[in-house]
């Protein structure tokens, strides 16, 4: 990843949703790199500089949940934004305990992925605030 | 894990294999712990200290590559035995791309405690040449200063923390021998060898006076010897 490029890893075999998301991101000028299989995300985020993670919920392997607690306690800043089909209360509970930043429900709408970016853009400003902030 | 045993981690799909292991550490050296999944165990991973993996080829197959280098990632130090079925030009090749070194072929070889206990300690052995320069230069900072009061006298000695000495009571020389190893064994031999030349010197000095002692008078009560070739 070039310095100072954003980069965003998605998860997922859909097809759709991969050009969907694909498109929006690129409107925001944000590059993406997608990836078949969790452990390839894993290997991806342990050796690159990821801008956030988009992860399927609805993806094949039944252990999101364990991937995102890897992703959490390997990067614990990294943003993980889930996208789903639907959302029930045990749903959005396991995700935000497992430390989830935001969810989208599918289809996601490019306004909503918008407001996302701007949020992260702000967490990774105050990530790098405080690293360069000097304690006297 | 918690009371400083071994712990092995086993992704097998094989429950001859798993109950081997189990047989193998069942003296309660080390702990076993069974997995299902290549997710599973990279979470286990992170959350203990485990001295082997054991991985079967054929389970974790369509992923075992990005498993072994994520792994190798998380804790490089962690011993990888591959268990496989049938080897083949194409598995050998993954598992050189992959760095792994160790491997058994279950129709072939079993699985025996040597070679489980020689992993185990490469990971010890590892642990145990490891020292961080840096974090050794900082203890060398750091490290507790302390004045001799013999051999080194009035110099300052930096202990590092690392050589884990407890410096109490260093002042008091004579008390300390055990504390304080090898600056202290040092300025030992230095005062002893002092000493030593000193009562010799005195020990002469003390057996002339006594004796009125004198070279000339040696020599001319000393018998004549004729030498006649």
């Amino acid at each position: 990843m070039a310095r100072g490029a954003e980069c965003v890893v998605i998860v997922t075999e859909d097809e759709s949703l991969k050009n969907r998301v694909k498109a929006i991101l690129e409107y925001y000028k944000i590059e993406v790199i997608i990836e078949n299989s969790s452990l390839k995300s894993i290997l991806k985020i342990l050796t690159d500089e990821i801008f956030f993670l988009l992860l399927d919920f609805d993806y094949p392997e039944n252990s999101i949940i364990d991937l995102i607690t890897i992703l959490k306690l390997t990067r614990p800043r990294l943003p993980i934004v889930v996208i789903l089909e639907r959302i029930s209360r045990d749903r959005f509970k396991k995700l935000i305990d497992a430390g989830i930043f935001h969810y989208l429900l599918k289809p996601a709408q490019t306004e909503e992925i918008g407001r996302i970016i701007e949020a992260i853009r702000r967490f990774h400003e105050k990530d790098a605030n405080i690293l360069n902030t000097k304690i006297v | 894990m918690r009371e400083n045993r071994d712990a092995i981690l086993m992704l097998t799909g094989d429950p001859q294999l798993n109950e081997q292991v189990q047989r193998l550490s069942s003296d309660h050296e080390q702990l076993v712990l069974h997995v299902d999944s290549s997710l599973r165990a990279i979470l286990k991973i992170i959350s203990y200290d485990f001295s082997l993996l054991i991985v079967d080829f054929d389970l974790a197959n369509l992923c075992f590559d990005d498993l072994i280098r994520i792994v190798k990632k998380l804790d490089s130090d962690l011993p990888i035995l591959v268990t496989i079925d049938n080897i083949t030009k194409e598995s050998l090749a993954r598992l050189i791309e992959c760095d792994v070194v160790d491997y058994i072929v279950r129709s072939a070889e079993p699985l025996t405690r040597e070679r489980i206990m020689e992993l185990i300690n490469k990971k010890k052995l590892k642990k145990a040449l490891q020292i961080d320069p840096e974090e050794y230069a900082k203890d060398m900072k750091d490290g507790t200063k302390v004045k001799m009061s013999t051999g080194h006298k009035g110099k300052d000695v930096v202990m590092p923390k690392v050589f884990n000495v407890d410096l109490q009571g260093v002042n008091n020389v004579h008390t300390s021998e055990k504390l304080l190893n090898g600056v202290h064994k040092e300025s030992c031999v230095e005062e002893e060898s002092d000493n030593f030349e000193k009562k010799e010197e005195q020990f002469f000095k003390d057996l002339f006076d006594e004796r009125d002692f004198s070279f000339k008078e040696t020599a001319a009560s000393m018998p004549e010897v004729s030498h006649s070739y």
